[in-house]
């Protein structure tokens, strides 16, 4: 990455420190970040909304704060943007949907938001989504399909689409996504950038349009581990208004990425995780788990079970929370998504208990595992992107449809919460595909910090946009 | 699970309880949806140890302190 924060791959280490040392000014860094989601997102996609007026005014506060000696925050004068279901004060929080942007405009930001904004950054926007969350493509129906910057005629992935490409493209050195089964690893598989699902609870999520309360996590993305680590550790503190935060006060892990992985007992997810893998996907495992010295292979075919349980719970939670919309509004809803939601609410309840109780078995059965264990190595997706619009994949042999498959492997790893940073693993001039460093509840720093040796020895790398973007 | 379970006859029950209305254009998808739910259902059966009942989800009795009561 480059060490010039005007730059499209200028990083939010860079930028800090660039407005920090007055090497230059926040309000110069947003307008060049402006200006290049003018001149590049019309071929994307990725914004729905752009808060220009208000990014250059705290742009400028940024700026008069530094005139003034002030203290500047870690990310001062970063530029970032959210997935369109965290409240942006002023706007309707839309979630994807149509239905949603009848909504009263929200009368703050949601928590993290605010908590990036008082790091310094400043927000420039809202980002495409998949609708209502219910999504692994980034093909939405009312705001039009996000198109990934590696490879345009392929999807970004969903439902972070927006954020997803945002940053792969430069046009949001952070962003900030949700995942409940994949929606922040996909996007960062399929768009060759870092994204980092923490553990369920970890980071608070008041002040989002909700997807599966069960399930639903918040986490940013980055072109860099050390972006990536700085932003989370922004992120972190207690949401008393989030009743499943478990409001741990902040643990640091910017500090802590270059400690390496010497010590750390690496293994490699088998069963489940080894089938109905392409062959870039199980060469992209492989290239990391030799990276990372990785031992043995683990045997998870239970998995299969996890992610059966996790589309349970899912399906009828989220339709729970659309009941009304579905009764009103049913015709304004995605079609794929409407029914989804309309089979979801006629779940019998006897098999969402068994989804639940299953859900504890497995997370019973990683726990057991990461007592022998630091890292888990798993494939992100099991391929890289789709083009788009592509309505079935062949996966060992057997055509099936692409959308629910893409997250065969996120989907039993956020069932039970686990903290996972997604890193590129393609080969240069390849399809961008991630691969999942997972670790025991909390221990995000061991993610980062794995993430961080694959980094520093060359295996993981951000993508490179399109030559038709003029980027690169 | 039943061999003669009918995602129709389900749709035609459940609906209406729920105050849905399912129309014949929107029925194919409804289906299909139920159709993978219930494979998901036929995965998860007897995961669990018979005789058990220990969900994910823990509920947490909420004190009537607020965090700043002494």
């Amino acid at each position: 990455m480059t060490g010039d924060p005007l730059a499209w791959d200028a990083g939010a280490v860079t930028i800090a420190a660039s407005v920090a040392a007055g090497d230059v000014s926040a309000s110069e860094v947003t307008l060049a970040v402006l200006a290049r989601i003018d001149a590049v997102d019309p071929a994307l996609n990725a914004f729905t909304d752009r808060t220009a007026e208000r990014a250059l005014a705290e742009a400028d506060q940024i700026d008069a704060e530094r005139a003034r000696g002030g203290a500047l925050g870690p990310l001062a004068g970063v530029p970032f943007a959210v997935k369109n279901l965290f409240d942006i004060e002023g706007l309707a929080t839309r979630a994807g949907s149509a239905l949603n942007r009848s909504r009263p405009p929200a009368t703050a930001d949601g928590l993290l938001v605010r908590k990036l904004r008082a790091a310094g950054a400043v927000l420039t926007g809202a980002l495409n989504m998949g609708e209502y969350a219910y999504d692994f493509t980034g093909e939405n129906a009312h705001d039009g399909v996000c198109r990934n910057p590696i490879e345009p005629d392929h999807m970004a992935g969903g439902s972070s689409s927006g954020s997803g490409a945002a940053t792969a493209a430069g046009l949001a050195p952070i962003s900030l996504g949700s995942d409940t089964n994949g929606s922040i690893r996909v996007p960062a598989s399929f768009c060759g950038i870092f994204g980092l699902k923490p553990t369920y609870g970890r980071l608070g999520r008041s002040g989002t349009f909700p997807f599966c309360d069960s399930l639903d996590h918040l986490g940013p993305f980055a072109r860099s581990v050390r972006d990536l680590a700085l932003a989370y550790d922004a992120l972190q503190g207690p949401d008393p208004a989030d009743h499943a935060c478990a409001n741990r006060p902040p643990e640091p892990t910017a500090h802590s990425l270059d400690q390496g992985i010497a010590g750390l007992r690496i293994a490699v997810a088998g069963g489940w995780f080894q089938r109905r893998l392409t062959e870039p996907a199980r060469a992209a495992v492989t290239r990391i788990a030799e990276a990372l010295g990785a031992g043995a292979i683990v045997d998870l075919d239970d998995a299969e079970i996890a992610r059966a349980a996790a589309f349970l719970i899912t399906n009828a939670e989220s339709a729970a929370l659309h009941l009304d919309r579905l009764r009103a509004s049913a015709d304004a809803f995605d079609p794929d998504t409407r029914d989804r939601f309309f089979a979801g609410a006629m779940l019998p309840a006897a098999w969402l208990v068994d989804a639940q109780r299953a859900r504890r078995a497995w997370a019973e059965r990683l726990a057991r595992l990461f007592r022998e264990i630091d890292i888990l190595i798993a494939p992100a997706t099991p391929g890289p992107a789709p083009a788009i619009g592509q309505a079935t994949m062949v996966l060992d042999g057997v055509e099936m449809s692409t959308r629910p498959n893409i997250g065969l492997f996120t989907q039993p790893i956020s069932c039970a919460g686990l903290p996972v940073a997604c890193v590129p693993a393609a080969l240069p001039g390849a399809l961008p595909i991630g691969v999942q460093l997972v670790a025991a509840p909390w221990r995000e720093d061991l993610c980062l910090r794995a993430a961080r040796h694959l980094e520093q020895v060359g295996v993981s790398q951000p993508a490179t946009p399109h030559p038709s973007l003029g980027l690169a | 699970m039943a061999q003669d379970w009918s995602p129709d006859r389900h749709i035609d029950a459940m609906a209406p309880l729920l105050g849905l209305t399912v129309t014949e254009a929107q029925r194919p998808g409804v289906r299909r949806f139920l159709e993978v739910a219930r494979s998901m259902a036929e995965l998860i059966e007897g995961a669990a140890p018979p005789d058990t009942l220990d969900l994910a989800p823990v509920f947490v009795p909420i004190s009537p302190k607020r965090p700043d009561d002494g």
